[in-house]
């Protein structure tokens, strides 16, 4: 378990933008982020409506997505300064990614799906540490089953378990509650944000929600700190 | 490493159909392949026949390749007939160490019928051994009766003749029930096989060939028929060809100087294998033809993995992207695909030496059976090795198009479908 250092920054973006090309030609900016920052241990909530760049932000953020310009330092290192393969390999051991439709491999039992981030990553304790966080989300029943055996709920914590299993620094989450009801939004959030916690990891969580801002430490709306979408306001 | 060939499995399993259906592809290929190159490499040793017991072949003027075919081979017709007085003179000849005359043109049941002498089967392929019996007595001087016949042990086997049972000849060198001689003979001996065309012959004394219902001598130029319980005057008789071993290779030059380019009446086959040798040059082209196309066979195959593989790679892109965002790196999914590839061709492979030894399996016997030629399934040879590594190398070459179209995918774009 890490241990939280809320005096510490964790990430740090600078002068971020990205552009897409357009089917008519030219370009469309969807991102212009000047600045931001998180702190070792914190939970933010980011609340964006659809199309604001949400999803765009997080695989920018992970180095999934290659920005047009500007910084974004993880634990001191410029992940988008790296090539494709060292990005891959540190989002691989300091980042865990939840994402909207949650992303589990099908042909993969929970078990294999959870322990597979440490296989990639060359950790050998995968296997165990995968069993200890499913049997702490409460599938230790469920360790051998594939995900369309799951509910939504339960393929839920199995991909919340997969982000975790490299202790990663930062989760990312962009809408992972989308596919559930309120109600069961609200616990799954409150599970996220417990087990990021626990685990010392921090948390940037995208969504749409206004309800599911509780327990995180700060909230921020993603039109305010996108220039672009500052810019459509006004 | 573990994940990945958890995940590899997985994936193998999940496209049972189209990868089971591109194994055997590469499977059909290799088999093609492996059997046309390992016929190739065995056809020149086996035609060769370098432990025949003889170093030349004497028969009448005409083609050597037809004269070694008919007489080694037995298959073809023989070019003619000489006046015994010839194979006297050479069995004379100081620079022969011993001569063995043949006498073909009938057969048993379609395997032919060879009057010889007792002497060829101690010379044959160093001597000949025995399953059941021996050789007939003698050969040359006047037969009873019921005089004897070896069975070479194709003949027997396929025929079932063993040795006490009497056999008819019959006329001519194909099979005709309606041709057959009065004659019978006793079997004396079934041969052990050979693994030469002699396991497909019925060997009788030479002079209980003359005698045969209806066969008439012309050694001396007039027409004799030979009488029973009358010895046949040596001027009469004519032999199909003599197989000759010499004491020195060098009178095997002399003997080809004087017979092929200054006489007229006969041919010698010096060396034995130069004349299937140069048979052999004349169909090589063919052979190398042959295995040209098994190659590109098993290159189609491989490029059918290819299109097998990156056909697949559309379903997965999605699930490449996933393993993209936890950490998966260009090598693991190089492994992946490229794993996928050399594991199909790996199967094809496996599957393949299966069908190749099935397939040869009955190829090995058609040979034997037809033309009493021998050919191993597995033998002793670097093909072996080489087109099984150079199939799994070829099937790394079909993974790489793939592989690298996989890391070139757009990893958010996938993500979001």
């Amino acid at each position: 378990m890490k241990t939280s250092n809320s005096n510490t920054t964790l990430l740090k973006v600078r002068a971020l933008t990205k552009s897409f090309p357009l089917a008519t030609g030219g370009l469309r900016r969807v991102m212009d982020l000047p600045d931001f920052s998180m702190q070792q241990g914190e939970l933010v909530y980011l609340a964006g409506g659809s199309g604001t760049g949400k999803s765009t932000l997080i695989h920018l953020l992970s180095g999934v997505l290659k920005a047009d310009s500007g910084k974004v330092h993880l634990l001191g290192t410029d992940i988008q300064a790296m090539s494709e393969g060292k990005r891959d390999r540190f989002r691989g051991l300091h980042i865990g990614l939840l994402f909207q439709t949650l992303q589990l491999l099908p042909a993969l039992t929970s078990l294999e799906n959870v322990a597979l981030p440490c296989g990639l990553a060359g950790k050998p304790e995968g296997h165990s540490r995968a069993q200890a966080l499913l049997q702490g989300l409460g599938l230790g029943d469920r360790l051998h089953d594939y995900p369309n055996r799951l509910s939504t709920g339960q393929a839920q914590r199995v991909a919340l378990a997969r982000a975790l299993v490299n202790q990663p620094s930062l989760i990312l989450a962009d809408e992972p509650t989308a596919s559930l009801d309120a109600e069961n939004g609200k616990n799954a959030v409150s599970l996220i944000c417990e087990t990021c916690r626990r685990e010392g990891a921090s948390l940037l969580m995208v969504s749409h929600d206004p309800r599911l801002r509780e327990g995180f430490d700060r909230v921020l709306e993603l039109d305010q700190i996108n220039q672009v979408g500052r810019e459509a306001a006004t | 490493m573990k994940a990945l060939l958890f995940v590899l499995r997985r994936s193998l399993s999940c496209h049972k159909v189209g990868f089971g259906l591109t194994i055997l592809t590469v499977a059909l290929s290799f088999t093609l392949c492996l059997g046309i190159f390992s016929l190739h490499r065995q056809s020149k040793s086996i035609l060769v026949m370098e432990n025949l017991g003889f170093d030349a072949v004497l028969g009448a003027r005409g083609s050597a390749l037809q004269l070694v075919l008919s007489s080694i081979y037995h298959l073809e017709a023989s070019p003619g007939n000489l006046p015994w007085e010839i194979y006297k003179n050479i069995k004379d000849h100081p620079g022969v160490e011993h001569a063995v005359p043949f006498a073909t043109g009938d057969n048993y049941k379609g395997y032919r019928i060879v009057g010889t002498l007792e002497s060829f089967f101690s010379l044959y392929g160093g001597g000949v051994n025995f399953k059941d019996g021996g050789p007939f007595l003698g050969g040359d001087q006047m037969v009873s009766e019921k005089p004897g016949a070896v069975l070479g042990s194709t003949v027997a086997q396929e025929t079932g003749r063993r040795v006490g049972d009497l056999i008819h000849p019959y006329h001519g060198l194909v099979f005709d029930e309606g041709a057959r001689h009065d004659n019978t003979y006793k079997v004396v001996g079934v041969m052990e096989p050979t693994n030469t065309p002699a396991d497909r012959v019925v060997w009788i004394p030479i002079d209980g060939f003359y005698r045969l219902g209806g066969h008439v001598l012309m050694g001396s130029g007039e027409t004799y028929q030979p009488e029973a319980g009358v010895e046949i005057p040596d001027a009469h008789k004519e032999v199909s060809a003599v197989l000759l071993s010499l004491k020195n290779p060098m009178f095997g030059m002399m003997l080809d100087q004087t017979i092929n380019r200054q006489g007229t009446v006969a041919t010698l086959a010096f060396p034995i294998a130069k004349e299937v040798l140069v048979m052999y040059k004349k169909m090589g082209w063919v052979l190398v033809i042959l295995q040209g196309v098994a190659l590109l066979s098993l290159i189609v195959s491989a490029t059918g993995s290819t299109a097998a593989i990156t056909n697949t790679l559309h379903e997965r892109r999605r699930e490449f992207a996933i393993l993209r965002a936890i950490g998966a790196r260009r090598r693991h999914l190089l492994f992946l695909v490229l794993g996928q590839s050399v594991v199909l061709c790996l199967a094809g492979v496996v599957v393949g030496l299966g069908l190749y030894a099935v397939m040869m399996f009955f190829v090995v016997e058609a040979l034997r059976e037809n033309i009493g030629l021998h050919f191993s399934i597995f033998f002793s040879h670097e093909i072996f090795w080489q087109l099984p590594v150079g199939t799994l190398l070829l099937g790394c070459l079909a993974g790489l198009i793939p592989a690298t179209l996989t890391y070139r995918e757009d990893v958010a774009a996938n993500l979001n479908e």
